[in-house]
């Protein structure tokens, strides 16, 4: 495996692994992009990723910790890691909810990620119901301001919505992509119904066709525990994880030929065409083609 | 002729014409079952109708494979997203998502020619809607298995016992699978004789002993 050449994917931040994770004695080797690194934490707690053989071994990747997770980057990202705003808010549970591996590209984990119409079949009682499996009308949209897709006004009948979840509720949701290969999550907060819970899908394209997902909960929750918080979280991402293993190709068809989108795939329209002018052909089916 | 592009593995020239990829008893009504031929994904399946369907194991929605989907009456939905396809045509007659939507005629799964004979199921590659050009043997289903030997060399060396018919399946360039019939008094023995193959082609230094 080598460093992939692709600009776009090259000049962003990517999440390459959690911070209390990686301590002085414990470095990380891991993969971004095709290219091995080693993340290590120097004796003063600063971060460092470091290229790991290929033609630019040695060299330091820029890096920043930012919500409990480390970000690094080969290229020169035009702008910073996004802003969470509900991170920062004093009654907010931050729990990072672990890793899954998985054996397709992130663009596919994104466009899952954006999907309300597989919640009664893969969530089954849990993120939807089987007699309830419309999906009503919905926006989706390119923000060019901020040069991120948006889609809002989602509304879904979920009987089981979060851990802290004590019966069904209709959750409206607001859906963003940050980049390419993070994308976050607002949706009605049990607890609070006035309030939006926030979580995040935050992915480290390992190759074009293997991911590493790191799922983050930016909660409102005065009774679950961290660990009822990571194993509802890591339940359902199981549970994706049997689709998206399972789509042929592992990667994403660009090709709008390639397969047929209905009125509940206006979020994944408006991805796939974003990543069209981004130029951003890293995990397409077209990339893995060239 | 179904596009082949999107498998997950490389697709292998075959003859145009009739593959037999499973036991007719190895699929019963209701359970979709994937199978490869020379590296292309294909779901066979049996309607409650007793009907043998074989598509492209790939939902034309968001390519999920439709293995994984689940049969009712005489038709495959998606686990996905629970699109649902006609056993009869492949056209897809219901989107959960959009209940009142009837879907547009465009949306159908590929079709492969599928059919029963001599025990066994067969999916037909290549343009063409004759019938497997297979005498009807009267042979019983008894065992396919699965060896890692191409499926030229496996042929060559099938050495069939009396009362006992095989037809190798290629899977990928160094995979195969056969599919072996007998006779109903011979069906232990039938047994026997793929275990055995299997052994004979798996096991290295034997295999160069020969």
């Amino acid at each position: 495996m080598t460093l992939t050449k692709d600009k776009a994917a090259l000049n962003d931040w990517y999440v390459v692994g959690i911070s209390t994770d990686v301590t002085r004695s414990a470095p990380r080797r891991t993969r971004l992009l095709g290219q091995d690194i080693r993340v290590t934490r120097a004796a003063d707690g600063a971060i460092c990723v470091t290229l790991t053989g290929g033609e630019e071994d040695g060299r330091a990747a820029r890096a920043e910790e930012h919500y409990g997770f480390i970000w690094a980057t080969f290229g020169a990202p035009n702008r910073c890691i996004f802003p969470l705003a509900e991170a920062f808010e004093p009654d907010r549970r931050v729990v990072t909810c672990g890793t899954v591996d998985v054996a397709a590209s992130g663009l596919r984990l994104v466009e899952n990620f954006l999907d309300m119409a597989h919640f009664p079949f893969v969530h089954t009682d849990i993120l939807g119901a089987l007699d309830k499996p419309e999906v009503e009308q919905y926006q989706a949209e390119i923000r060019a301001d901020v040069d991120e897709v948006w889609a809002t006004n989602c509304r879904f009948w979920q009987p089981l919505a979060a851990a802290a979840s004590k019966g069904g509720q209709m959750s409206h949701y607001v859906y963003r992509v940050v980049t390419p290969f993070n994308v976050l999550l607002y949706k009605t907060c049990p607890e609070a119904p006035d309030r939006f819970d926030a979580i995040a899908l935050f992915i480290q394209p390992v190759e074009a066709d293997r991911s590493i997902a790191y799922p983050l909960m930016v909660v409102v929750d005065s009774t679950s525990t961290d660990e009822d918080i990571v194993m509802f979280q890591q339940k359902i991402f199981l549970q994706d994880r049997i689709i998206l293993e399972n789509q042929r190709p592992r990667t994403l068809p660009l090709d709008p030929r390639a397969e047929i989108p209905t009125r509940a795939d206006l979020s994944s329209v408006a991805y796939r065409r974003w990543l069209k002018t981004k130029a951003l052909r890293y995990g397409s089916y077209e990339y893995a083609e060239a | 002729m179904p596009t082949e592009t999107y498998s997950d593995h490389p697709i292998l020239p075959l003859e145009d014409g009739w593959h037999a990829v499973a036991l007719s008893r190895d699929l019963p009504a209701g359970a979709p079952f994937p199978v490869i031929l020379g590296g292309r994904e294909i779901v066979i399946w049996r309607a409650e109708s007793g009907a043998v369907r074989a598509w492209v194991d790939r939902c034309p929605h968001r390519g999920m494979r439709l293995s994984l989907g689940f049969v009712r009456g005489d038709t495959l939905s998606c686990l996905y997203h629970g699109w649902r396809y006609r056993g009869e045509g492949g056209g897809c007659d219901h989107i959960p998502a959009h209940p009142d939507l009837v879907p547009p005629k465009t949306i159908t799964v590929e079709l492969y020619g599928a059919a029963e004979a001599a025990g066994l199921v067969w999916v037909r590659t290549g343009e063409g809607t004759d019938a497997p050009a297979v005498p009807d043997t009267g042979l019983n289903g008894a065992m396919s298995v699965t060896i890692d030997a191409p499926a030229e060399r496996v042929k060559a060396g099938l050495a069939l016992p009396e009362g006992m018919a095989a037809e190798v399946q290629p899977v990928l360039a160094t995979r195969c699978r056969v599919h072996v019939t007998a006779e109903s008094d011979r069906l232990k023995a039938a047994i026997a004789f793929a275990e055995a193959l299997r052994r004979r082609f798996e096991t290295p230094d034997l295999f160069a002993a020969e």
